[in-house]
């Protein structure tokens, strides 16, 4: 195996996509890369180029951390005849008053000659020749190197917190089956838990298992996404204080026994879940690594992180409750 | 050869109408209703739901077809007559249902998993449960709904945002393709409109040759005997059907749209339609 000059960092494998030995990474590979990118709507300005160095400020200082959309890939300014064009923020950020008015504030003098909206690439793009492609038809990308090795290389787990959590999981897919009448017939048995990193610790919300019903209401993925709604909407009846509204599975963690079939990834992809780590593939209904990679595709309106947990304890455990990978049943 | 196509339009605009009625409640307007072929009757209803649960998957397919959880029901006999095409999630879990047909309105360039983005409902690689899901009626309707949903949601920023988009009373509808066979199109449509299949820019009608405007296609007992509707959106009155027909165009006999007519728009801060 050839050794990368980028693997700084013992617990990464970029080769294989692998952290700490037992983290997989599923993605997109090369040819189900989607020509056409999943856009996002940010905010533009026209200035004088005398005053570029201004925005750059105003950019750096106040519309960078606080942008729940990452722009680290775009090109921040282009040459519009006699302006400089700016990308400013995204619209998920801000609205175009608030962003007029902090213009004014931070950059007073300025001549704003124009504000609109434009659409950009959200995601940075996988190879150099996408890069180009959607430089030319939305707007200069930067090209910094495979995005993914950078991310590989950057990414940080708990990793103990993990293999606690995945056991927990295990944990309740071994009492649902002890409790399960006919413990015989195991297939069709999976558990999903969802979590939430809060204050860079990871809090478990909610856990349900399917015990191997065969119709789709009781998959454990949508139950668990109906027990997060169900908790939000009974919090904010009950609760008169403003501590931030939860929406929808925005940016939480999912774990997994089995690869999600179609519906429960695209339920996912809906639900705006941050990263999911499953154990078991499931050919040939699963959505991921099985079928279209749902979760890491291009053109639909969000992506997550997708990870196969490998560790052998954890496999064997779940192999033992519920046998091997690869039976065509739907999860 | 059903070249009479006045029943699938009448039970579109059912959907969209329950739609409509979505959209008054503050849900993007998206419906389905769902009809037993072996008795004709419409047995269940389903709307977007997603804002009021806060759950991204109650779309209209799943509202609807829960209500069967509990039932034994034939899901192969069951059609479904859905506004806008089954997103991906969707496609997939009428698939594992078995459910025996989809009509939708118009296309999903975003999530569309009957034909647009993936092709969940006949992929062979994703085992049992293939079914047909065919396009097309009511296409401009399905879109028109969405539009004022959208600018809506633009009107009640505190700055509207981008103004062209707001006149949805002019605006042109994006081509009209559908994601289905030939031989399909020629099975469900009939023969003789085949030359709408690539034409692009001319809509299916219920009768061959004779335009319709959605005033023709309902009227208020049909969408009063509607199952669960009234009883989870609220009254139906008949200023509300007209005000949902006047957000239309009419369709001419050859197929195109009439632009010339004036239509009017949905407006949530006032509460009614504005001119």
């Amino acid at each position: 195996m050839k050794t990368s000059k980028n693997s700084e960092n013992e617990h990464v494998n970029l080769e294989q996509g692998i952290l700490y030995g037992v983290l997989k990474q599923i993605r997109a590979n090369e040819d189900q890369i989607s020509e056409k990118p999943t856009l996002v709507s940010v905010w533009y300005c026209d200035i004088n180029p005398k005053d570029t160095q201004k925005i750059v400020a105003l950019i750096r200082d106040h519309l960078t951390d606080p942008d729940p959309v990452s722009l680290t890939h775009i090109k921040r300014f282009m040459k519009v005849n006699e302006c400089i064009r700016s990308i400013l923020c995204s619209l998920e950020y801000i609205d175009e008053g608030k962003l007029i008015n902090l213009i004014h504030e931070h950059c007073p003098g300025v001549e704003i000659r124009s504000v609109g909206l434009i659409e950009v690439p959200r995601y940075a793009p996988q190879t150099k020749d996408i890069t180009q492609a959607w430089s030319s038809k939305y707007w200069p990308l930067a090209w910094k190197g495979n995005p993914n090795h950078q991310f590989l290389n950057t990414v940080e787990f708990d990793i103990s917190r993990e293999e606690e959590i995945v056991s927990t999981l295990l944990d309740e897919l071994e009492q649902c089956i002890k409790k399960s009448k006919d413990s015989s017939d195991c297939s069709g048995v999976s558990a999903t838990l969802i979590a939430e990193n809060i204050n860079d610790s990871i809090k478990l919300k909610t856990i349900h298992a399917n015990t191997g019903s065969k119709t789709p209401y009781d998959h454990s993925v949508m139950k668990a996404i109906s027990s997060i709604a169900n908790n939000e909407l009974h919090r904010r009846k009950h609760s008169s204080q403003e501590d931030g509204e939860g929406y929808l599975c925005h940016n939480m963690i999912v774990y997994t026994t089995h690869e999600p079939c179609v519906m429960c990834c695209m339920a996912l992809v809906h639900s705006r879940i941050g990263r999911l780590v499953y154990l078991q593939g499931t050919p040939p209904t699963g959505g991921l690594e099985s079928n279209y990679q749902l979760g890491d595709r291009d053109g639909l309106n969000w992506k997550f992180q997708i990870w196969k947990w490998i560790g052998q304890n954890e496999v064997h455990r779940l192999e033992s409750l519920v046998g091997k990978e690869s039976k065509a049943i739907n999860y | 050869m059903s070249s009479d196509l006045s029943g699938h339009f009448h039970d579109m605009a059912l959907s969209m109408f329950v739609a409509y009625k979505a959209l008054l409640f503050n849900e993007t307007p998206v419906a389905c209703i769902v009809k037993n072929t072996k008795t004709g009757e419409v047995t269940s209803i389903g709307y977007n739901y997603t804002n009021t649960s806060l759950n991204g998957t109650q779309h209209a397919e799943f509202i609807a077809m829960q209500r069967f959880k509990d039932q034994d029901v034939n899901y192969k006999d069951l059609v479904v007559y859905v506004t806008v095409e089954p997103c991906i999630m969707c496609a997939s879990f009428l698939r594992q249902l078995g459910i025996g047909k989809v009509y939708y309105g118009c296309g999903n360039d975003r999530f569309g998993g009957t034909g647009t983005v993936l092709s969940v409902h006949d992929d062979p690689n994703l085992g049992e449960g293939r079914y047909e899901s065919i396009g097309g009626i009511m296409r401009t309707e399905g879109i028109q709904l969405l539009r004022n949903f959208y600018i809506q949601e633009n009107e009640s920023a505190p700055q509207p945002k981008i103004k062209k988009n707001k006149e949805i009373e002019t605006k042109e509808f994006p081509r009209n393709e559908f994601k289905f066979s030939e031989d399909q199109f020629i099975e469900n449509y009939g023969k003789e409109r085949i030359p709408l299949y690539n034409d692009g820019v001319k809509e299916l009608t219920p009768v061959f040759g004779k335009g319709y405007s959605v005033h023709d296609l309902i009227d208020i007992s049909s969408v009063k005997a509607l199952p669960y509707l009234e009883q989870e959106l609220g009254e139906i009155t008949q200023d509300q059907l007209n005000e949902f027909c006047d957000l239309f165009f009419n369709i001419h006999d050859n197929g195109e749209i009439n632009y010339d007519k004036p239509i009017r728009k949905y407006n949530a801060k006032k509460r009614h339609l504005e001119e």
